[in-house]
């Protein structure tokens, strides 16, 4: 076992590029105080996002308190965290699990035994993914103890349901994942098997995330007769709910089936896969030698722009690491997301309720929210690795090299936006003329927050991996602009959608286009600073 | 062609000296080894020529130009073949050499020529169509001097080039740097094998250190010692001595 956990810290390691704190404030001092820094504003921000995601459940309760529907809270609550943990840690899973990574190929060189092996991916997916049940249910199960004055049983039996929630998700996508790869290579099919894998998954999360909708519910009219229907395929849920909620002594009974579900679970993905686990790695690392004919006459002279661009894209979206945190958890999560209450309470406002002012002002930081999650920007030169030194050594001006990464956020940002737009006109009906409006105060202020984005990149890079995931998870450009991001949000949903309400039209159009007027200046004179500086850092960046 | 004056470097985040105040000349038309152990400073003094790294303090000078004040003027001169060759793993290696070509705005027939006579020469032309992470270690190179050799630059910059190339590859990458040599232009190259370097250096310096403790050619080396070793004996006689 503590093989398992060695091999475990130095995935941990090697994926986040944690070391110790003792040794960076030894040797490494500057990096320390980064470090420290970053820390800081990653925990005020999540101090901040949880204050409101408190604030909205304490809204629930109460709407729920006013139906006597209060139990109602925790299903909404394992609702939610489910297909939030389904959804958020499918893209970790299936890269661990189906990608093929160099260190791989040299763990299973060590004596380990094959559960070592999967059990260390299983826990580093656990971690993650028990972080996303804390945050979900914690604030949730308070307000409800607190309001419903439960006892101790009631925190003890929540805790346990915290802790052990993510396992049978997590052995659920396991299985899917390594059975359908083994099909796969029966059928001598490495790609087909992958993308099986992956569909399967998502049919999973789709599937739990359609039953996941409520019949009869409006926010004007409270809350009528709920329908969960999640509860009819997801059988954990019904005991993790009853073990909370249900008085007396039948409610251990609950909690102890549900412990004992997950660990059986647990153990069978340990026990009967480790082995097909192995044996998949194997298959993965064997080399693709069918190759088609060399054509050279399609070697045909580019722009260097137009080559570079190409070479922006092809390098992204030929890897699965950056699609699966980029554009996938981008579009995924987001659509998933859709089907659960909080979305549906938020719909239901936005249908019964909210004059076109606020519908487009929403709109539109909804897109600038999906178009900056996604880590094309804040990754920009920090995936390069290695081959920024040979990009170095080419006679490329940086300037080419900012406005292919601009170019490349762009594209991906128009896309997201239409996508919004389509999505919003058909929830919402509401005029195509307020969707463009919306649309471009989007696509401008997304923009800003691209430059925003590459200005870090450019200052604080992560040059030195040499596993992708490294490069996206450790990137700290990326939480400080999605931080930014999220403040800009907050504020903006704080200061402008209240005056908005009571707006009147004409006005509102007028304000609009002045704000997008204001915002291409913005965006113009922001560029110029941008490829200012990076002229003067391209040069300076060192590996 | 290649100038040094006074150049010094420090390792990233830290007082210690990669390259300590070194100062070296490679005339045009020269092949010229850059020689000395592991750590001592070698790839850092091409990063710094290909203007990766930018000096501390000195001068950089390659074709007249000073790679600090001129980069790309300098980066139009030049090609550079890296020692870490896990780069581009996920292009083609026909697209890596498109992407090359379209640096150097080279045109159509002479990428098109390029690309095939050299890719032929180093037998890796059926695989092109390949990923370049399917490649061996071997091709890896092999490709990466086929990039650096297509378009014809003047100065050629190689770090560890002969590593994991196979017996024909070395001899013709050797012929084709003599070659280049007669048709005036520059290869820096720097290597281990103190075979190559005395097969086809004019000129070598060593570097131990951070610091030039040798620079010349190989048969002066040999005169100061008295011609009492051989060149690998020297050269385990000045890591251990300098």
């Amino acid at each position: 076992m503590s093989k398992a956990f060695l091999l475990f810290k130095h995935q941990i390691k090697s994926r986040y590029g944690l070391h110790g704190i003792r040794y960076s404030w030894k040797y490494d001092r500057d990096n320390f105080i980064n470090r420290l820094l970053i820390s800081s504003a990653v925990i005020f921000f999540l101090c901040f996002t949880m204050y409101g995601y408190t604030e909205t459940n304490r809204y629930i309760y109460k709407q729920l308190f006013v139906v006597g529907k209060q139990d109602m809270m925790i299903q909404i609550l394992l609702n939610l965290a489910i297909v939030a943990i389904f959804t958020i840690g499918l893209p970790g899973i299936f890269i661990s699990l189906a990608i093929n990574q160099n260190e791989i190929n040299y763990i299973v060189s060590f004596p380990l035994k094959s559960w070592q092996i999967l059990f260390t991916n299983f826990l580093g997916a656990y971690l993650l993914e028990t972080a996303i049940a804390v945050f979900l249910l914690v604030p949730g199960f308070i307000i409800y103890g607190l309001n419903t004055q439960e006892g101790l049983k009631y925190y003890i039996s929540g805790l346990f349901i915290i802790l052990l929630l993510s396992v049978i998700p997590i052995t659920i996508q396991m299985l899917v994942i390594i059975l359908i790869q083994r099909l796969g290579y029966l059928i001598n099919n490495r790609s087909l098997s992958n993308a099986a894998a992956f569909i399967a998954n998502i049919c999973i999360i789709a599937f739990i995330g359609l039953q996941n909708r409520y019949s009869n519910f409006t926010a004007n009219t409270k809350i009528k007769a709920l329908n969960l229907k999640l509860f009819e395929i997801y059988y954990p849920e019904v005991l993790a709910y009853k073990a909370i909620v249900v008085r007396g002594l039948y409610s251990f009974g609950y909690l102890i089936i549900f412990i004992f579900i997950s660990i059986v679970f647990f153990v069978l993905l340990i026990y009967l896969m480790s082995d097909t686990y192995i044996c998949n790695i194997t298959k993965n690392s064997e080399i693709i030698s069918k190759t088609k004919k060399v054509n050279l006459t399609k070697l045909l002279p580019k722009s260097k722009f137009g080559s570079l661009l190409y070479y922006d894209i092809k390098q992204f979206y030929d890897n699965s690491t950056f699609v699966m945190y980029g554009i996938v958890t981008t579009l995924f999560i987001p659509v998933i997301l859709l089907y659960t209450t909080h979305s549906e309470i938020f719909l239901a406002f936005i249908k019964g309720h909210a004059p076109s002012p606020v519908v487009t002002i929403t709109i539109a930081f909804i897109y600038i929210l999906i178009g900056g999650s996604n880590k094309v920007a804040a990754t920009s030169i920090s995936r390069e690795g290695k081959n920024f030194i040979y990009l170095k050594s080419l006679p490329i001006e940086s300037k080419d090299i900012i406005k292919v990464k601009l170019t490349h956020c762009n594209i991906l940002s128009i896309i997201i936006g239409l996508f919004v737009a389509i999505i919003s006109y058909i929830l919402t009906h509401v005029e195509i003329f307020y969707i463009l409006i919306a649309f471009l105060m989007g696509f401008f202020a997304l923009n800003i927050y691209f430059i925003f984005s590459i200005f870090l990149e450019l200052s604080y890079p992560v040059l030195q991996w040499e596993n992708p995931k490294y490069a996206m998870r450790s990137s700290i450009n990326f939480a400080i602009s999605y931080i930014v991001l999220i403040l800009f949000l907050a504020l903006g949903i704080g200061f402008i959608i209240p005056r908005l309400s009571t707006l009147n039209t004409s006005y509102f159009i007028r304000y609009s286009l002045m704000t997008i007027c204001i915002l291409i200046a913005l965006n113009f004179i922001l560029y110029r600073v941008l490829i200012g500086y990076g002229s003067k850092m391209y040069y300076e960046i060192e590996i | 062609m290649i100038e040094f004056i006074d150049v010094f470097k420090s390792y990233y985040r830290s007082n210690l000296k990669a390259v300590d105040g070194i100062n070296f000349r490679v005339e045009k038309g020269k092949i010229f080894g850059f020689l000395g152990p592991n750590g001592a400073g070698k790839t850092t003094t091409i990063k710094l020529i290909i203007g990766a790294l930018k000096p501390d303090r000195g001068k950089i000078l390659i074709g007249g130009f000073d790679i600090t004040e001129n980069p790309l003027e300098v980066k139009k001169l030049i090609s550079y073949v890296p020692d870490d060759l896990n780069i581009f793993n996920r292009l083609t290696g026909v697209e890596y050499l498109q992407f090359v070509a379209d640096m150097y705005e080279m045109n159509r027939v002479v990428r098109q020529s390029n690309v095939e006579k050299y890719s032929k020469i180093f037998g890796i032309y059926d695989a092109l169509n390949m990923k370049i992470e399917s490649y061996s270690h071997g091709m890896k190179r092999k490709l990466f001097i086929v990039g650096a050799l297509m378009h014809d630059p003047i100065v050629l910059i190689m770090d560890e080039p002969f590593n994991g190339l196979d017996v024909k590859a070395t001899v013709d990458l050797k012929d084709i740097l003599h070659s280049l040599k007669k048709e005036g232009k520059t290869v820096f190259f720097s290597t281990h094998m103190l075979n190559i370097a005395e097969d086809i250096c004019d000129e070598i310096a060593i570097i131990k250190r951070g610091k030039i403790i040798y620079e010349g050619t190989l048969a002066d080396l040999k005169l100061q010692k008295n011609n009492l070793y051989d060149l690998e004996k020297i050269y385990v006689e000045m890591m251990k001595n300098e």
